[in-house]
C-alpha cells in the first residue's frame, strides 16, 4: 500500500541506491545480519509505547545500536496535521536528511545520524518497512548552560533551516560533553511553506539560538537556561555562504532530489535562495 | 487517571544503553502531577493526534487524553514513554476534575 502519487517510485530510487552507498556507517547498517529489533528495552505495554525498535547489529568486529522505525508506527493523523500525506515520504525523510548531511560533508556529516531504508525480510506490507537510524552517542538533552556547544549548535540550525525542520526540540538530539551533538528523527522535515511546525516551546531552539534567544519557558520548570551559550549570528558564515552556493548551483541538491517530492525539493531550492538572498538563516518555522 | 512514565536512553562510547527514568508524572482531569524526576521532560505544549478528537491536541484541550496519547509524538528512539490507565474509585475521581475538557463540552454542546 502507498500513500500519494510517486511514493513508490521515489522509494525504488532509494531502494536501488542502497546497494551502491560508500559510507562506512551505511554498510554497517545494510551488511550487518539482521539484528533482532524489538521495542525498546523492558518496556511492554502495547499499544501505548514508542513504535520504535532497537537492537545491536554486530559486522565485522563492530557491535553498534540501531534504530528501526517501521512505518506502521506512525498515525496518519498526526502525519497529515504536519502536512506529510505519505508515511513513505515520511520513512523516506529520514534517510534523506541524512544523505544531504554526507553530501554536504563536516560538519553537517558528523551532526545527523545516518540512515538507511529496511525492508525486513519477507515483509508483504510496506508498513512494516522504514528507516534504520546509527544510535547517535550520548542522552537526549542538550546538557545546560550549553557552553561548549556554541559551533554544534550553529550548525545544527543552519541544517534545520535548510531541511525544514518541523520538530527540533531539545530532546530530538543526542548529547555528550565533552561537546558533542546529534541530530535525529527527521521524519518531519523537508517541509513546504505553510506546514505545521511543532509547537512544543523548545521547538527550532537551534536556530531560535542564532537569533538570540537563550532561555526557554517551560510549563513546568523556571526557565531553560542556555546562556552560557556564546553569541551566535543568524548571518551565514563562509563555510555556510559555500555550501548555499554548491546547492544552488546543483539542481539535484547533491542527490537528494531523486528521493524527495518535487514540491518539497523545489521547497528546499527556495529556502537555498533565500538564504542565498538574505545571507542569514531562516527562522524556525520558515519554510 | 493516567500516569506516564518517560523513559530516556543514553548510547555509551562502547555502544551499549544505559535507560534511566527521567520522569513520572500522572494526569487526572486537568490536574498535572510530577511525582518523580526531573519536569523538564515533561513537553506540556507538545501536540499530539487524538483518535477521539479526530485532530492534534495538547495538554490544554483534554489533559488525560493527551497523556493517553504522547507516546505517539515520540518516535526518536531516545526518549520512550509508557502510558498506563490507573481506575480510581469514583468518588476520589468526581471531586478532582478541576475542568471539563474539551471533548466532553463539545458533545454536551452537540446534544442540546
Amino acid at each position: 500500500m502507498y500513500f500519494v502519487a510517486g511514493d513508490r517510485e521515489r522509494l525504488e530510487r532509494l531502494r536501488t541506491a542502497q546497494a551502491s552507498l560508500r559510507h562506512p556507517d551505511e554498510r554497517f547498517m545494510l551488511d550487518a545480519p539482521t539484528p533482532a529489533y524489538a521495542p525498546h528495552r523492558s518496556i511492554t505495554a502495547d499499544p501505548n509505547v514508542n513504535a520504535v525498535l532497537s537492537a545491536m547489529a554486530e559486522h565485522e568486529g563492530r557491535r553498534w545500536p540501531l534504530f528501526f522505525k517501521p512505518l506502521h508506527g506512525v498515525r496518519q493523523g498526526t502525519a497529515h496535521a504536519y502536512g506529510q500525506d505519505s508515511l513513505v515520504d515520511l520513512g523516506i525523510h529520514e534517510v534523506a536528511a541524512w544523505w544531504l548531511a554526507r553530501e554536504l560533508g563536516p560538519p553537517w556529516s558528523e551532526l545527523v545520524a545516518p540512515a538507511v531504508w529496511f525492508d525486513p525480510p519477507g515483509a508483504a506490507d510496506i508498513r512494516s518497512s522504514g528507516p534504520v537510524s546509527l544510535g547517535m552517542g550520548g542522552s537526549a538533552l542538550l546538557p545546560e548552560p550549553g557552553a561548549g556547544f556554541d559551533q554544534l549548535i550553529s550548525s545544527a540550525a543552519f541544517f534545520d533551516a535548510l531541511i525544514g525542520s518541523q520538530d527540533r526540540h531539545d530532546q530530538n538530539l543526542r548529547a555528550e560533553p565533552p561537546a558533542r551533538l546529534g541530530l535525529i528523527d527527521h521524519g518531519y522535515a523537508f517541509a513546504q511553506p505553510g506546514d505545521l511546525h511543532n509547537s512544543y516551546e523548545t521547538a527550532g531552539f537551534f536556530l531560535r539560538m542564532r537569533f538570540g534567544e537563550r532561555r526557554f519557558h517551560l510549563p513546568h520548570e523556571p526557565v531553560l537556561d542556555y546562556s552560557g551559550v556564546g553569541q551566535l549570528s543568524p548571518a551565514l558564515d563562509e563555510h555556510e555562504q559555500a555550501t548555499i552556493a554548491r546547492l544552488s548551483a546543483d539542481r539535484d541538491l547533491l542527490g537528494v532530489a531523486q528521493i524527495l517530492s518535487d514540491d518539497r525539493a523545489d521547497a528546499l531550492r527556495k529556502r537555498v535562495a533565500r538564504m542565498d538572498q538574505s545571507g542569514e538563516v531562516l527562522r524556525a518555522g520558515d519554510f | 487517571m493516567v500516569k506516564v512514565n518517560i523513559i530516556t536512553n543514553e548510547i555509551r562510547p562502547d555502544g551499549e544503553f544505559v535507560d534511566s527514568l527521567a520522569a513520572t508524572f500522572q494526569v487526572r482531569g486537568q490536574e498535572l502531577t510530577v511525582t518523580d524526576g526531573n519536569a523538564r521532560f515533561l513537553q506540556v505544549g507538545i501536540p499530539v493526534y487524538s483518535e477521539r478528537y479526530g485532530r492534534l491536541i495538547d495538554f490544554d484541550t483534554d489533559g488525560e487524553e493527551w497523556a493517553r496519547n504522547l507516546p505517539s509524538a515520540y518516535r526518536n528512539g531516545a526518549v520512550t514513554m509508557r502510558v498506563d490507565e490507573v481506575t480510581e474509585p469514583a468518588e476520589q475521581v468526581s471531586t478532582r476534575h478541576a475542568r471539563t475538557p474539551a471533548l466532553a463540552v463539545q458533545q454536551a454542546r452537540q446534544r442540546h
